[in-house]
């Protein structure tokens, strides 16, 4: 999937054209098309998320936070990003926010209390190397997690995490050298069992 | 084939890309350029096959994950409906092996019940998000096809086949990880042969009309 970016993109895709409108909407407060774009960022909002935070109680919180953003600040989007980079962007800053407010709070150590997925009832047999890379991906820094998190699992550019993150290009790549290299560890270990 | 020395240029540039490169988003430029140093440098052509295999265990991470935690949150939902009822007893459906017809067929009937287990669970207890995540039908436009992925390919790709189709997905995941896609009127059967042909597609059939009453 090709990911445009505001110099010399491609013509935009279907998707992109029927988000770019309901954003449109948005701005005039049309309420069927923020329902309509909420349900189909909630679940990808979610995740990222929850990855980031890696604490359940702030989810809701942070989602709240970043549609409520989308839902006033609609008319600010300027249409040189995709939809789903602005949406995105507003969700990062969320997510900091909200990671530096929990730190100067109580004072913990690093964003790694237990992780989401280590608070639910999983009864489900998981691999070894699933369980590692939780570990090895709860040991990144937030900012190492969401260029993985948005380059794996979203499939965004680094162009595009860049504009996200607010991060020059270079940072970018940085952040994501240092993550595989802590990555590459599960197939070491894996490789050794 | 070589082994370029770890500061020059032209392997520092295209060894940065290759994340990029494994998920289709770099420029036609910058893919030209990485294929060039691929097809020259013995180091890089390892990174990019480690890093596929790093990919394809965060992609089962991820699905295991928003599978568990679905399935988690809608039996506490359920024991709250159904004290005493221990449901959903599905933890034999296996994660990624054959999907025969039976196990389809149990599947939309656990779709089913956890649509209507979700609908009355959020008409007696409207919170928040009842008004924008509400109890209605998903607003759909055309016909409605259900699939589950085996959870192996990224999900940028999916979106991307998704949107070749002019799919939308309305609903799901279900604990099984059965999704509901919307797609044009008309559009239902080449929808489900595209779906079909992709061998990261476990199962796409024709879901029963979801059109809002």
């Amino acid at each position: 999937m090709q990911h445009s970016e505001a110099e010399g993109r491609a013509a935009p895709a279907p998707d992109d054209i029927e988000e770019v409108e309901l954003v449109r909407r948005i701005a005039g407060k049309d309420r069927h098309a923020f329902e309509l774009l909420y349900r189909s960022y909630y679940r990808r909002l979610t995740r990222f998320v929850e990855q980031l935070t890696r604490r359940r109680h702030l989810v809701d919180e942070i989602l709240d936070d970043t549609m409520l953003v989308v839902w006033r600040k609609a008319d600010s989007y300027n249409g040189r990003s995709r939809v789903s980079t602005w949406i995105f962007a507003i969700a990062y800053n969320e997510i900091m926010r909200a990671h530096h407010r929990e730190r100067r709070a109580s004072a913990l150590p690093a964003p790694d209390a237990p992780a989401v997925v280590q608070s639910v009832e999983t009864d489900f047999i998981e691999s070894e190397s699933r369980s590692r890379l939780r570990n090895i991906v709860a040991e990144l820094s937030v900012e190492q997690r969401a260029v993985i998190e948005l380059t794996y699992f979203h499939g965004f550019g680094y162009k595009e995490i860049a504009g996200i993150t607010g991060s020059p290009l270079n940072t970018v790549k940085t952040r994501m050298f240092h993550a595989r290299r802590r990555l590459r560890a599960l197939l070491v270990a894996g490789s050794q069992e | 084939m070589r082994l370029y020395p770890i500061d020059d240029p032209q392997h520092a540039e295209a060894a940065d890309l290759l994340p990029w490169f494994a998920n289709g988003t770099l420029d036609e430029n910058e893919r030209a350029q990485v294929e060039r140093h691929l097809a020259d440098c013995i180091a890089c052509k390892q990174d990019l096959a480690e890093l596929r295999d790093v990919q394809t265990i965060y992609s089962e991470e991820a699905l295991e994950q928003a599978t568990s935690q679905g399935l988690a949150r809608l039996r506490r939902r359920i024991a709250k409906l159904e004290p005493g009822h221990n449901a959903f007893h599905l933890r034999e459906v296996p994660a990624r092996k054959t999907f025969p017809w039976w196990q389809a067929l149990l599947v939309a009937q656990g779709a089913m019940i956890l649509v209507l287990a979700t609908a009355f669970y959020m008409r007696s207890e409207p919170g928040y998000y009842h008004t924008l995540a509400s109890a209605q039908a998903p607003v759909h436009t055309g016909a409605a096809v259900r699939v589950i992925f085996d959870g192996q390919q990224p999900e940028g790709e999916i979106r991307g086949v998704l949107r070749g189709l002019h799919a939308r997905i309305v609903d799901g995941p279900t604990p099984e990880g059965a999704y509901t896609l919307d797609v044009p009127a008309g559009e239902q059967a080449r929808a489900l042969s595209e779906l079909r042909q992709r061998k990261w597609v476990r199962f796409a059939e024709p879901a029963a009309s979801t059109a809002a009453p």
